[in-house]
């Protein structure tokens, strides 16, 4: 079937809206707005899909957490969602000041909140396993029975009822969860000390089961189409460990969860923070979709050449300040789109902190990668 | 091999379960202990090149700090004037604002393997209590600020500021972090910036001996 001509008025036709989410607290943002929804050729998702399928996309697929085709969805009945201020959800505006600083998170983990970050961590100096090999000691699995499924569902017929790729966020993988009961400390030593690992394996192992579970459940009641698997592996120089330490110890266990996700059509991004492009072949070990490298820790074209398609990178816009010109803005999106059309690549805004981004101006970058894109592909098959 | 070099070798490679019983066999060869310290610390420092060339990575480093630790308890009572042996107080800190610790911590090990004594005020730390840490304590040589946080440079830089207009002295400063670069080191009016843990343990290091 031939693809519709890109039409230039009827796709910058607003017809609705996307629901934004009122709850979050990320950064020096305080919730999240609602967003227009302008006409597409078919739904925001299905081109995400196609790009992971490998065909040719209708235009150029964008992700992220706003103005992209991705929604994101972290409902608060989870309790690490709330803990940690995120509820990406279409439940109620929550008062945090009714609820204080500190929350709590699953494994019964006291989140605190630091309004200088615009962000939530384990409160400081708190260890809840000082020893991994009798973790079950201290900590227990949650109980997922105990969740508020019937609240998610009712909260989020609005929220979740529209075209984008919906993708559930998991706040801690396997090393972050690791760090948040152990300490960090504690936590990379135990991955690498013959007399501790296998506590870890176990206590992976079970983690796995607990995702998988709850990826499932939480598929059975809404749409997913996407996870975010939100991993740190990187410090600001490299990685926390050595590939080696990750395909031995963590990858075993993310695999598990990404394979449970991939039976499922769902798309996975492995979310990482810091300089990690080491561990990249751990990532395509895993099986995880995508990842999104901070764009000013990473030579990003080198890491596009030399994977050369056998991973997926998403690539953030060039930094658009406040005082460039529409014009300008567009030129750059053109020579953006023009380098990268046949690179398999993903779009989002850059979002690196020391940058001043102006998401005005990422908004004009966007839809003029999205012109030139449907243009682009509009007569493939 | 001799047990002193086997305590290196064990030290470099991490092996916390080792190092105490070589540490105490290289002691009834009649080696002294300061000799045997200084051994840890030399190992100490090849695990600092190998973690800032990228050989090694945060859990083997940490373990071989361990392993290090481990063996200057054996030392200690040995040590006849352990005080002697320290290149000097070393106050350390996450600046006011930043709840985070693993740079903080690594730093902190990093430095006490090379020789300093360590007093450590956690995170979130306002001036003030970094003042109070050096007037607490006599022989400081070293403030280590670190920030995780580009939102938390202002303090950085209002640390730096205070603690060099307090009147205070006898010390150098030194700082660290994701945001925190050579630029803005010198222009906080630092003494030092260091990139990572193993590089501040080197900086540390200079710094005292240009006091």
């Amino acid at each position: 079937m031939n693809r519709p001509k890109y039409d230039h008025v009827k796709e910058h036709e607003i017809i609705g809206i996307y629901p934004g989410a009122p709850s979050v607290e990320v950064g020096a943002l305080k919730g999240f707005p609602d967003a227009p929804k302008f006409f597409r050729p078919i739904e925001r998702r299905e081109n995400f899909k196609m790009f992971f399928q490998d065909k040719t996309p209708y235009w150029q697929p964008t992700c992220g957490w706003l103005f992209c085709d991705v929604h994101p969805f972290r409902p608060r009945q989870q309790p690490d969602n709330f803990a940690n201020r995120q509820p990406l959800d279409g439940g109620p505006a929550i008062d945090y000041k009714a609820t204080g600083n500190t929350i709590k998170g699953w494994f019964d983990l006291d989140y605190q909140w630091e309004d200088t970050a615009g962000g939530s961590t384990v409160k400081p100096g708190l260890i809840k396993v000082p020893d991994i090999n009798k973790w079950e000691e201290f900590i227990s699995m949650p109980n997922l029975d105990d969740l508020d499924w019937n609240g998610v569902e009712k909260d989020n017929k609005v929220y979740l009822d529209h075209d984008k790729a919906i993708q559930l966020g998991i706040q801690f993988g396997m090393w972050e969860r690791l760090m948040n009961i152990m300490g960090v400390s504690d936590a990379a030593m135990a991955l690498i000390d013959e007399d501790q690992q296998d506590g870890v394996h176990r206590f992976f192992d079970r983690l796995a089961d607990l995702y998988v579970d709850y990826i499932q459940r939480m598929y059975n009641i809404v749409r997913i189409d996407s996870v975010f698997f939100h991993d740190d592996w990187g410090t600001h120089t490299g990685p926390f460990f050595s590939l080696d330490t990750c395909l031995e110890m963590i990858v075993p266990y993310t695999k598990r969860v990404i394979d449970a996700c991939h039976k499922l059509d769902i798309i996975v991004e492995h979310h990482c923070c810091g300089k990690a492009d080491l561990l990249v072949p751990a990532m395509i070990e895993e099986g995880s979709d995508f990842w999104l490298p901070q764009p000013s820790l990473h030579d990003l074209d080198a890491m596009i050449e030399k994977y050369n398609g056998s991973y997926t990178f998403a690539l953030g816009s060039p930094l658009l300040t406040a005082d460039m010109s529409e014009e300008h803005v567009r030129k750059m999106a053109k020579e953006w789109f023009e380098k990268y059309k046949d690179k398999k690549v993903l779009l989002t805004a850059n979002i690196d902190p020391n940058d001043e981004m102006d998401f005005m101006n990422f908004l004009i970058f966007d839809d003029a990668v999205y012109e030139l894109s449907r243009l682009y592909y509009q007569d493939a098959e | 091999m001799a047990s002193i070099d086997e305590v290196k070798i064990n030290v470099e490679k991490g092996k916390p379960k080792w190092v105490p019983d070589l540490v105490q066999k290289a002691l009834d060869e009649g080696n002294k202990a300061g000799d045997i310290l200084d051994v840890m610390v030399a190992g100490m420092g090849v695990v600092g090149e190998r973690f800032s060339s990228g050989q090694i990575f945060v859990p083997e480093m940490l373990m071989a700090a361990k392993a290090m630790a481990k063996g200057v308890e054996v030392l200690k009572p040995h040590m006849a004037d352990h005080a002697s042996a320290s290149l000097g107080i070393c106050v350390i800190g996450t600046v006011k604002g930043d709840l985070h610790d693993i740079g903080k911590n690594l730093v902190a090990m990093m430095v006490e393997s090379a020789g300093f004594t360590m007093v450590d005020l956690g995170v979130d730390v306002p001036v003030e209590k970094f003042i109070e840490a050096i007037k607490n304590n006599k022989d400081v040589k070293l403030v280590a600020c670190s920030g995780l946080l580009t939102t938390t440079k202002p303090m950085m830089k209002n640390t730096v500021n205070t603690l060099k207009t307090s009147g205070l002295s006898g010390f150098k400063i030194l700082v660290g972090g994701a945001p925190v670069t050579q630029e803005f080191a010198d222009e906080i009016g630092a003494d030092a910036y260091a990139e990572d843990a193993g590089s501040a343990a080197i900086k540390a290091k200079e710094l005292v001996m240009a006091i």
